[in-house]
Parts: structure tokens; C-alpha cells; sequence
């Protein structure tokens, strides 16, 4: 798991306020977004996943969510291609690292950790 | 003034609506391109877009593109925001007339500056008066009685002016100049208002503020219809025109602590 907080703190031109806030915004809605890319994939629906990816690589960008993002950024580009060949092993590496963001981001002391 | 916001992820259109709120512009959300279509074709006053350009219903650059279809929304200066940065979508924006075009991920604080130019060089010397009719839900006769106020205000203040070098207290009246800014932001004399809103927070003026107010005054009066009973404004080939020219003279004649014969024109 990659956080760049550069990009996180640029984004809210330093306000850790704001930042915490969007924070559990990204955090909250992050298991209604990874089971919207398992439906695209069931349903072979290419345009549901290149979009919900691309929405994934945008709100995880902002955080600095680094690494994710960048898996979420990859699954648009198979959507967008038509590709389904990796998509799942793809949203099992997103997954397993959502989780490791919701653990590290529930810690009460994560911004000392960055 | 408002900004439009078209943007699809919450996440994005928070940051960017907040950090513009904390420098006090006022904004719209809007979620896709129909719905910040209907918002820009209805009663809103929209000053500058920020867009996204992968948008359900509507995508960016088809919204921008029908803009251009439409009189009064053509030149509406537009930033988009967004992460797709080939050549292609990049160049396509840019033949659109896109003012500026910023890759994701979002800095604010970049946003914040570009936004603060852009809407800073579009300041208005004087909104149409279509754009005020839409904004206040006027109709053109209550329109003509705003104006028609609004010059009367103006000569008032220049008659105000006139007096003020001879004066002992050389301070504006600034509950007079006070109902000149708020008018002025009524009917979208936004230059006019900024300044005279700064001039009233000044202790004292000096023959910049003096003569910068009166080069804004002089803006408006090339503008505003010659009220009846009063001459109308001679110009000259250094760009003045007499009855400017002719207060000018008197101020500079006047002298007064604080002033000098070196400003402006």
C-alpha cells in the first residue's frame, strides 16, 4: 500500500480538516464501489466498468491512495478495451488494498504515520 | 457571481466547492452535462465553469460544444478538470476555446489561482441587459428604471467628487459610496463595485484612487444612455472626453493635501 500525501494534502490546499473528512467519504463508500465492479464483470457490462474504475481512480487519487489508485486506473483501461481477461485478479489486488486503507486510515493516529 | 461546478464524483466536487467557498465564491453543483445545461440555459449566473469531462448523460467536451451553439453562452470562460490527458481529448479542448485544462489529480490551491485570474480579467465594466433581466426576473421597463437610477447615482457621485479637494475632511462619504457599489453589483458593474468596495475600507484617498474612480465612472458614462437635459460625452483623440476632462481639470485646479497634478490622463 502506497499513500502519498502530497498529492492528499495538495488536493485540499493543506486543510487536514477537510482532508479527514474526505477520508471517510472515500472510506464509507468503498465496498458499495468494489461490489458495482464485481457486477460489471458478471454481467460483462465493459462500460459500467471502465466508469466505475474511473471513478474509483479519481476519489482514491485524491486521498494519495497512491498504489489503488493505480489498480483502479488499470481496470478502466481493460474496460475501456473490452478486456475481461485479468479484470478479477485485478479487483482482488484493489480489494485486498481498500482493506489495507480502511485499516490503516480507522488508526486514530494515522497522520503521524504518513 | 457563481461558479459551476460539473463534476460526477462527490468526492472531487466537495473538495473543489470547499475550497472555493473558504475564498468566498458562491457555487453550483452540478452531477452531469444536461443538468449544468439546464442551469447555464436557465436563471443561474454562472461566471466561470470547472468541468469534468467523462460525465454520464452529457460528456464534457459535447457540453462545451453546445455552448458555442448559444449567444450568450459562447464566451464563458471554462476550465476543465480531468484525468484523461491524451493529445487528442487535450487538443480537441483546447480548439474549444478551453481556458484552461488541469490533469487530476485536483490541487486546489493551483485552482484556486487560475480561478482568481480568469475571473479577474472577465471583471464586467457593465453586464447586459439581458443578463440582468435573467438574473433578477426583471422585465425591460424595471430594467430602464435601474438604470436610469444608476446614471443619476453616478452624476451624484461625480458631483460629490467634484467638492471633495475643496473639503477640509477629504474622507469619502461612505454611506453615498456605500449605495454606489451595491448598485453597481446589481447591474453587474462588477470593476466599478470591486473597487469602490475597497475605496470605502481607505481612510483617505489619493489622486490614484481619485482618478482610477473616475476612469471607471467614465467607462460607465460611454455606456450608460445620455440621460435627457444632460450633455452628452464629447470625445477626444487621447481617448478622454470632455466632461471628464473638464472635472479633471478642476480637481487638479482644486489641489488639496492628499492630491497631486500628476495622476492619471
Amino acid at each position: 500500500m502506497q499513500i502519498n500525501m502530497t498529492w492528499a494534502m495538495d488536493a485540499v490546499d493543506g486543510d487536514v480538516e477537510l482532508l479527514k473528512e474526505v477520508i471517510t467519504d472515500v472510506v464509507e463508500e468503498v465496498p458499495g464501489q468494489l461490489n458495482e465492479l464485481r457486477d460489471s464483470l458478471q454481467s460483462n457490462n465493459a462500460r459500467k466498468l471502465e466508469q466505475r474504475a474511473h471513478y474509483l481512480k479519481g476519489s482514491l487519487g485524491i486521498i494519495g491512495a497512491e498504489s489503488a489508485s493505480k489498480l483502479a486506473a488499470e481496470l478502466e483501461m481493460l474496460g475501456r478495451r473490452k478486456e475481461f481477461e485479468n479484470t478479477d485478479r485485478l479487483i482482488d489486488s484493489l480489494e485486498h488494498e481498500l482493506n489495507q486503507l480502511k485499516q490503516f486510515f480507522s488508526q486514530p493516529d494515522w497522520e503521524q504515520r504518513v | 457571481m457563481n461558479i459551476l461546478i460539473v463534476e460526477d464524483n462527490p468526492i472531487s466536487a466537495k473538495i473543489v466547492d470547499m475550497t472555493l467557498a473558504k475564498h468566498g465564491y458562491s457555487t453550483i453543483l452540478a452531477e452531469d452535462g444536461e443538468e449544468a445545461w439546464k442551469v447555464l440555459t436557465e436563471k443561474q449566473d454562472v461566471q466561470l465553469m470547472i468541468g469534468d469531462l467523462n460525465l454520464p448523460n452529457l460528456d464534457g467536451l459535447s457540453l462545451i460544444e453546445r455552448m458555442h451553439t448559444h449567444a450568450w453562452l459562447k464566451d464563458l470562460p471554462v476550465i476543465v478538470v480531468s484525468s484523461e490527458n491524451n493529445a487528442e481529448t487535450v487538443a480537441k479542448a483546447a480548439d474549444l476555446g478551453v481556458i484552461k485544462y488541469v490533469v487530476k489529480p485536483i490541487k486546489a490551491s493551483h485552482l484556486l489561482r487560475d480561478v482568481k485570474r480568469i475571473l479577474g480579467h472577465n471583471r464586467n465594466i457593465l453586464s447586459s441587459q439581458r443578463e440582468i433581466q435573467m438574473r433578477m426576473e426583471i422585465d425591460r421597463d424595471c430594467y430602464q428604471e435601474m438604470i436610469q437610477s444608476f446614471i443619476m447615482l453616478v452624476q451624484e457621485t461625480v458631483q460629490m467628487l467634484r467638492k471633495l479637494p475643496e473639503q477640509d475632511d477629504q474622507r469619502l462619504p461612505v454611506s453615498e459610496i456605500v449605495h454606489l457599489a451595491e448598485s453597481a453589483e446589481l447591474l453587474g458593474a462588477d470593476r466599478l463595485h470591486r473597487f469602490v468596495d475597497r475605496l470605502t475600507r481607505l481612510e483617505k484617498i489619493n489622486t490614484y484612487h481619485y482618478f482610477f474612480l473616475l476612469h471607471e465612472l467614465e467607462a460607465l458614462q460611454e455606456l450608460l444612455p445620455v440621460l435627457p437635459g444632460h450633455a452628452p460625452v464629447i470625445h477626444h483623440d487621447d481617448g478622454s472626453s470632455t466632461r471628464v476632462r473638464l472635472l479633471r481639470q478642476q480637481i487638479v485646479q482644486s489641489g488639496g493635501s492628499g492630491m497631486n497634478s500628476t495622476g492619471r490622463g
